[in-house]
C-alpha cells in the first residue's frame, strides 16, 4: 500500500512541477499531465493506479453529464448538430479508411476513425468559458458542436463496449443503456429536486448523494456489462444542473474531480511506450485529420449554413484537438486488450500535440481568421454578406452601431425618440443569428456579418457614415472597429484601462469605459443614500424605476 | 465485458454511508457517527461483507492524511491570537487533567497496564468535526465560546500529533524508550516545523501568488506540497501524516488558506468516510464491540461529567464570564475522533486487542451522540441552570471583546466601482471587507493596507463565513454573475442594503425581484452616456470634442496611477500574465472577457 502512496506523491509532485511550467506559459493542463505521466512512468508501476484513475474517468464523465443542459440542446437547433454529425462522419470515415490502408484491422482502424472525428470539449471549454452574458456567437456555436461530439463519444464508448469488448456482440445492450438513461431522467425530474431541497446547506451529505449516484449507476452499467462511462454519464443526467439546487453537489464533486483527473491523465501518460515508426505514422495521420481536415470541413459547412466567415472559422478552430472520450476509449480498449499498442500510443501522443496546438490556435484564433480572410479563404468557402442585410440605397450621414446587445439596443431606442435620431438614421452590424429577427423589427438598416470583413463595412456604407459606435464588450470586435482605415469618428467601449489608452493612441475618437461611468454614478447615488438625502424606500423605488424605462 | 470494475467494497461503503448519513441527518446526528456505524454494519460485527484491504485501506490512509492536512490548514495563529494565552493554558490543563481522569477511570474499571496507558492517552475530549460542524450550523463558531473551543482544539491537535507520532514509533519498551522516542520525535518535528514555517515566509508566498489565480494548479500544487511533507516525515522516520499536518500549517498562514480549505474539504470528506468506516471494520465482531459495554457506559458518563467540570474550571479561571465558560465547556464533552485513530494505531502495534477498540468506539459513539444534542441546545440548558451557576459569577469577569465583523460593509471584487465606493462605506460602516479572488488585487490591497480583505471565490462557504456575510449591513457586488448575486441576496440579512451589478436588463429585473436595493447596470449606463455623446456629436460638435477629450485625459491619468501602483510593489508576473481562467465564477471577471 505504501507503494501506492509513494506513487501518488510522485504523481502530484511531478504534475505540480509541470503545471508550474504550464502556468508560466499560460498553457492548458491536460497535455502537461500526460507529459508528467511519461516521466513518472519511468519510476512507478502504473497498473496499481488504474483503480484510482478510473475514478477520474467516472467523475469527469459524471460532471459532463451534469452540465448537459437539455433546454440548451433543444434551443440551439438542429443546425450545429447536423454540421457536427456530418463533419464527424466524413472525417471518421476517412480516418477509418486510412487505418485500413495502413494495414490495421477493422477494430483498430475504427479507433483511429473515432479519434480523428471527435474533438475535446474539455480543453475547448476551458477557453470558451467566459462570463455569462458575454458569449460571442462562435462560442455558443462551438459549445453545441462540442456537446454533439461528446454525445457521439458516449455512443462510441457504448457501441464498443456492447459490440467489440463483449464476448458475444449484443445489440440489445443499446436498449439496456437507453433504459439506464431513462431511469436517470426519471430521477432528474421526480426525485432530485425533492432530495436537494431537503439537504440544502449540507454539502457533505450532498456530496455523498452525488457519489452514491455515480456508484449506483456505474454498478447498474457494470451489471449490464456496459462501460463505466455510460453509467457515470447517466448519473450526471440524473443530477439537474439548475442553480442553486445542485450548486453544492456539483462544487464538491468538482473538487473530487480535480483530485482524481490528474491521476487519470498521469496514469495514461505513464502507460505510453517508446514510440516506433508505426506509432509515428498513426500519430501523423491523426494529426492531419484533427488539425487540418476537421477545422476546414467544419468551417466550410458553417459558411454553407449561412454563418459569416469569421464565426465559421473561429468555431472550426475549436475543433482541432483529440476528444477526451477518445482517451477513455483508448484506456478501456487497452484494459480489454482490444487495441494495438502503437494505436494506443498514437492516440495519446496525438492528444498531447493537438491539445497544445489547440491552445495556440485558440489564443490566436482572431488573427488566424483574419489571415485566412486576407487570403480569400472565406470567399472560397462561399461566404456572402448580402443575404441577411437590409440597407437603404440612399443611406448617408448615418450612425453605425456594432452589436445590438450590451447597450446597442438602448442606443437605437433612445435615438428613435430623439430629434437628432430622425436626422441621422442608424445602421446595426450584427453577427449573432439569434437576434436577427429582433433586428429586422427595430431597425430599417442592418448588415449581418463580421466586423473584420471589409465587405461588411462597404455594405454598411462606411464612407458615407457620420459616426461609428461599438458598445460590445468583446475586445476583438472593438479592436476591428479601431483598426478601420477611415477618417470617420469612432467611439468604442473598453473594459480595461490599458485598452482604453491603446485604443485612444491608435485613433479611436473616444472611449467609453463603463466601469468608470458606473463607478461615478454608483458613488454619487451611494453618497446621496448614506448622507440620508433620501430614504431607503425612495432610493429603492427610484432605482427600480430605471429598469422600466 | 467491461474491463476495469470500480472497487466493489468501496462502492458498498459509500452507498451504505449515504443511507445511514441521511438517517443520521434526520436525527440531527453528525456524519462521523454514520460512518463508524457503516463500518460496524458492514464489518464482522454485523454482515461481514467488506474487508479492510487494498483500495479501502489506501483510501482510509489518504483520508487520515487529508484530515491532518486540513487541520493544519485551519491553524491560523492570527485567528486566535487575542485569546491564545488563555487558550493555551486551558488546552494544557485540560490535556493533563483529562488524561489523569481517564487513567483513573480505566484503572478503576480494571483494565491491564498497557491498556490503561493506551486508553488514557487515547481518551482526548473535544471532537473537531462535531464541534465545528454544529457550531457553524448554529452560527456560533465566531462567538466567544466557539472561539475558545476552536482555539483549544487547535492547541490540542499539536499534542495529538505528538501522541500519534509516538504510537507509530517502532519500539516502545520501557519508560526510557518512550522518553527517547519522544525526544527524537520532538526534535524531528521541530526541524520540519521550522522548515514549514520558514517556507511559509520565504517560499510559499511567491509560489502561491503566481498560481492562486488558477484553480486547477492551485489545488494540485497544494496537494503536492502536502505529499512532499509526507515524504520528508517518512524519510525522518516519523508518521507520514505528521508531515501532512505541518504542510497544512505552513500554508495556513498565507492569505489563500481559506480558499484552499474549501477546496480540500470535499476531498477530505470523501476519504475520511472510508477511514472512519475502517475503524468500524476493525472491530472483530459483536462480542468485541460489546466486550466492555457497561464499562464504556460508566466511563462515558464519568468522563463527560468530569470533563465538563475540568473545562469549566479552566475557562473560568482565565476570567471569562460564567455563560462563556459554561457554553465553552458543554460543547467539548465528547471523545475526540482521535481516540479512535490512536486506538486503530495501537491495534496495528499490537498494544491492544480489538476489544479495547470496541470499548473506545462505543464510548465515542455514546459521547458524540449525546453531546450533539447538548451542543444543539446549549443555550436552553444554560437558561435552565443559570440560577445555580450564578454562584460562580463575580464582577471582574468579562467576556473578552473579540474583533469580529458585525454591521460592516462587504465589497465583492476590487475594481473601479468598488474603489470609488469604499471610502464612503468606510465612513458610514466603519469596517469594510473586500472579497476578491485575484492575487494582484489582493496584493494591491495588502500594499495599501487600508481595508481588510479575504482572498477567495465568493461561491465558497468558508470565504463568505470569513467575511461574515450574514452579519453585514451593506454589500456591494461588482460581479455580473447572476448566480453569485442571487446567492448573495439569499444569504444576506433581509435588513442589509445590497448593491449588485447586472449586464442585462432582464437580469437586473430578476435581481430587484429577489430583493436587491440597487442594481448597477453598467451596459445600460454606458449606452446612456454614449447616446448623450452621439446626440452631442450630431448637434454640437465642439462640446462633443471637449467631452471626449476630457474622458480620454481621465482614462490616461487613471492608467498612469495604476502603473505607478504596480511599480511601487514588485508584483511579479501577477499583474501581466493572466493565467488561463477556466471560467468558473470569478467575482471580478467583469474586465476579462475573451472573444
Amino acid at each position: 500500500m505504501y507503494e501506492v502512496l509513494f506513487a501518488l506523491m510522485l504523481i502530484f509532485s511531478v504534475a505540480a512541477v509541470f503545471l508550474l511550467l504550464a502556468a508560466q506559459w499560460d498553457l492548458p493542463v491536460i497535455p502537461f499531465y500526460l507529459l508528467a505521466g511519461i516521466f513518472v512512468g519511468v519510476v512507478i508501476d502504473e497498473t496499481q493506479l488504474l483503480d484510482l484513475a478510473q475514478w477520474g474517468v467516472a467523475f469527469l464523465v459524471f460532471l459532463f453529464g451534469v452540465h448537459v443542459d437539455l433546454e440548451f440542446v433543444r434551443s440551439t437547433g438542429r443546425l450545429s448538430v447536423a454540421v457536427s454529425v456530418l463533419q464527424a462522419a466524413v472525417v471518421g470515415g476517412l480516418g477509418f479508411g486510412a487505418g485500413l490502408a495502413l494495414g490495421l484491422d477493422a477494430i483498430n482502424a475504427s479507433y483511429l476513425g473515432i479519434t480523428a472525428a471527435l474533438s475535446s470539449s474539455l480543453v475547448a471549454t476551458s477557453y470558451l468559458d467566459t462570463t455569462a452574458g458575454v458569449r460571442p456567437t462562435y462560442a455558443r456555436l462551438a459549445e453545441s458542436v462540442h456537446f454533439t461530439e461528446d454525445v457521439l463519444g458516449v455512443l462510441a464508448v457504448l457501441t464498443l463496449s456492447a459490440v467489440v469488448y463483449a464476448a458475444t456482440p449484443a445489440w440489445e445492450q443499446f436498449a439496456v443503456a437507453a433504459g439506464i438513461v431513462a431511469l436517470a431522467l426519471l430521477i432528474r425530474y421526480t426525485v432530485f429536486h425533492r432530495l436537494t431541497a431537503r439537504l440544502r446547506g449540507d454539502s457533505e451529505i450532498l456530496m455523498l448523494v452525488g457519489i452514491s449516484f455515480v456508484v449506483g449507476f456505474i454498478a447498474l452499467a457494470e451489471a449490464a456489462a456496459l462501460s463505466i462511462v455510460v453509467g457515470a454519464f447517466a448519473a450526471g443526467i440524473a443530477v439537474a444542473d439548475d442553480y442553486p439546487h445542485s450548486l453544492e453537489l456539483v462544487d464538491t464533486v468538482d473538487d473530487l474531480e480535480d483530485f482524481f483527473s490528474p491521476i487519470f491523465f498521469v496514469t495514461l501518460g505513464a502507460l505510453l511506450t517508446l514510440p516506433g515508426l508505426e506509432t509515428a505514422g498513426y500519430t501523423l495521420t491523426l494529426l492531419v485529420a484533427i488539425l487540418v481536415l476537421n477545422p476546414v470541413l467544419a468551417a466550410a459547412l458553417f459558411v454553407r449554413a449561412g454563418f459569416d466567415g469569421r464565426t465559421a472559422v473561429l468555431t472550426a478552430l475549436t475543433l482541432d484537438q483529440v476528444s477526451i472520450f477518445s482517451l477513455f476509449i483508448a484506456i478501456e480498449a487497452l484494459g480489454a486488450e482490444q487495441i494495438a499498442r502503437p494505436v494506443f500510443d498514437a492516440i495519446v501522443l496525438a492528444a498531447v500535440v493537438s491539445m497544445l496546438v489547440a491552445t495556440y490556435t485558440g489564443r490566436h484564433a482572431e488573427s488566424i481568421a483574419q489571415w485566412l480572410r486576407d487570403r480569400g479563404f472565406a470567399r472560397a468557402l462561399g461566404e456572402s454578406v448580402t443575404s441577411h442585410s437590409s440597407v437603404a440605397d440612399d443611406l448617408s450621414d448615418h450612425v453605425i452601431v456594432v452589436d445590438l446587445e450590451y447597450g446597442g439596443r438602448e442606443l437605437v431606442e433612445r435615438a428613435a425618440d430623439s430629434k437628432w435620431g430622425q436626422a441621422h438614421p442608424f445602421l446595426v452590424i450584427e453577427d449573432d443569428p439569434s437576434v436577427l429577427g429582433e433586428l429586422e423589427s427595430i431597425c430599417d438598416n442592418y448588415v449581418y456579418g463580421d466586423v473584420s470583413n471589409d465587405d461588411v463595412w462597404e455594405q454598411a456604407r462606411l464612407s458615407d457614415a457620420a459616426l461609428v459606435v461599438a458598445l460590445t464588450p468583446r475586445p476583438a470586435r472593438a479592436d476591428a472597429v479601431v483598426a478601420l482605415e477611415t477618417d470617420i469618428p469612432r467611439l468604442v467601449r473598453v473594459d480595461a484601462i490599458e485598452d482604453a489608452a491603446e485604443f485612444a493612441d491608435r485613433g479611436a475618437t473616444g472611449v467609453i469605459y463603463p466601469d468608470a461611468i458606473a463607478a461615478e454614478r454608483v458613488g454619487d447615488d451611494l453618497a446621496a443614500l448614506l448622507a440620508e438625502e433620501l430614504s431607503l424606500e425612495e432610493f429603492e423605488a427610484r432605482a427600480r424605476q430605471r429598469t422600466r424605462e | 465485458m467491461s474491463q476495469i470494475a470500480l472497487a466493489a467494497d468501496f462502492a458498498i461503503i459509500v452507498v451504505v454511508a449515504t443511507i445511514i448519513g441521511l438517517i443520521a441527518r434526520q436525527l440531527g446526528q453528525p456524519t462521523i457517527i454514520a460512518y463508524i456505524l457503516t463500518g460496524i454494519i458492514l464489518g464482522p460485527v454485523v454482515f461481514d461483507v467488506v474487508t479492510e484491504e487494498g483500495l479501502v485501506e489506501l483510501m482510509g490512509n489518504l483520508g487520515f492524511a487529508f484530515l491532518l492536512f486540513l487541520l493544519g490548514l485551519k491553524m491560523r495563529f492570527e485567528d486566535i491570537r487575542e485569546i491564545l494565552p488563555a487558550v493555551t493554558n486551558v488546552a494544557f490543563g485540560q490535556t493533563v487533567l483529562q488524561t489523569a481522569l481517564a487513567f483513573a477511570v480505566a484503572l478503576a474499571l480494571g483494565f491491564g497496564t498497557t491498556e490503561i496507558l493506551v486508553i488514557s492517552l487515547a481518551t482526548v475530549f473535544g471532537a473537531t468535526p462535531i464541534i465545528v460542524k454544529i457550531l457553524s450550523d448554529k452560527d456560533e463558531i465566531t462567538s466567544l465560546p466557539g472561539k475558545i473551543d476552536v482555539g483549544v482544539l487547535i492547541v490540542q491537535d499539536i499534542y495529538l500529533v505528538i501522541v500519534l507520532a509516538l504510537f507509530t514509533a517502532d519500539e516502545l519498551g520501557g519508560a526510557a524508550d518512550i522518553a527517547e522516542t519522544l525526544g527524537v520525535i520532538l526534535v524531528m518535528m521541530s526541524f520540519i516545523g521550522v522548515f514549514s514555517l520558514a517556507s511559509s515566509r520565504y517560499i510559499l508566498p511567491g509560489l502561491f501568488r503566481r498560481i492562486a489565480d488558477n484553480k486547477d494548479i492551485f489545488l494540485i500544487v497544494a496537494i503536492a506540497w502536502a505529499f512532499l511533507f509526507v515524504a520528508i516525515a517518512e524519510g525522518a522516520n516519523l508518521d507520514p501524516k505528521v508531515g501532512a499536518f505541518l504542510a497544512g500549517i505552513s500554508i495556513a498562514q498565507l492569505p489563500y488558506s481559506k480558499e484552499l480549505e474549501d477546496r480540500i474539504t470535499p476531498i477530505t470528506d470523501f476519504f475520511i468516510l472510508v477511514f472512519f468506516a475502517t475503524i468500524g471494520l476493525q472491530i472483530d465482531g459483536l462480542s468485541s464491540l460489546l466486550a466492555y459495554w457497561w464499562e464504556a457506559i460508566v466511563a462515558s458518563i464519568v468522563l463527560m461529567v468530569g470533563n465538563f467540570w475540568i473545562m469549566f474550571y479552566l475557562i473560568d479561571r482565565e476570567g471569562f464570564d460564567v455563560e462563556t465558560s459554561f457554553l465553552g465547556s458543554i460543547n467539548m464533552v465528547q471523545v475526540s475522533e482521535f481516540s479512535l485513530i490512536v486506538g486503530a494505531l495501537a491495534i496495528q502495534q499490537e498494544l491492544i486487542g480489538p476489544d479495547i477498540l470496541g470499548y473506545l468506539s462505543l464510548m465515542a459513539l455514546l459521547t458524540m451522540g449525546v453531546s450533539t444534542y447538548l451542543i444543539a441546545y446549549n443555550h436552553a440548558i444554560y437558561e435552565r441552570l443559570e440560577p445555580w451557576f450564578d454562584r460562580f459569577d463575580s464582577d471582574e469577569k468579562t467576556g473578552t471583546e473579540l474583533t469580529t465583523y458585525d454591521d460592516h460593509a462587504i465589497a465583492i471584487g476590487y475594481d473601479e466601482i468598488t474603489e470609488r465606493a469604499l471610502p464612503l462605506l468606510e465612513e458610514r460602516y466603519g469596517d469594510v471587507v473586500i472579497i476578491d479572488r485575484r492575487t494582484d488585487h489582493i496584493e494591491e490591497l495588502e500594499h495599501e493596507g487600508q481595508y481588510d480583505y479575504v482572498f477567495g471565490d465568493f461561491r465558497h462557504t468558508e470565504v463568505r463565513k470569513e467575511a461574515n456575510l450574514k452579519g453585514s449591513a451593506f454589500v456591494l457586488s461588482s460581479s455580473v454573475e447572476r448566480e453569485v448575486n442571487e446567492a448573495l441576496l439569499e444569504e444576506a440579512d433581509d435588513g442589509a442594503t445590497v448593491f449588485v451589478e447586472a449586464e442585462r436588463i432582464g437580469d437586473a429585473r430578476a435581481l430587484y425581484d429577489r430583493g436587491a436595493t440597487y442594481v448597477i447596470m453598467t451596459s445600460h449606463l454606458a449606452a446612456e452616456k454614449l447616446s448623450e455623446y452621439v446626440g452631442l456629436y450630431v448637434t454640437d460638435r465642439d462640446t462633443f470634442d471637449d467631452a471626449v477629450a476630457r474622458d480620454k485625459d481621465r482614462v490616461m491619468t487613471q492608467r498612469e496611477e495604476a502603473g505607478k501602483r504596480l511599480e511601487n510593489h514588485e508584483t511579479g508576473p501577477g499583474g501581466e500574465v493572466s493565467i488561463e481562467t477556466d471560467g468558473d465564477v470569478d467575482p471580478v471577471s467583469e474586465g476579462d472577457h475573451d472573444d
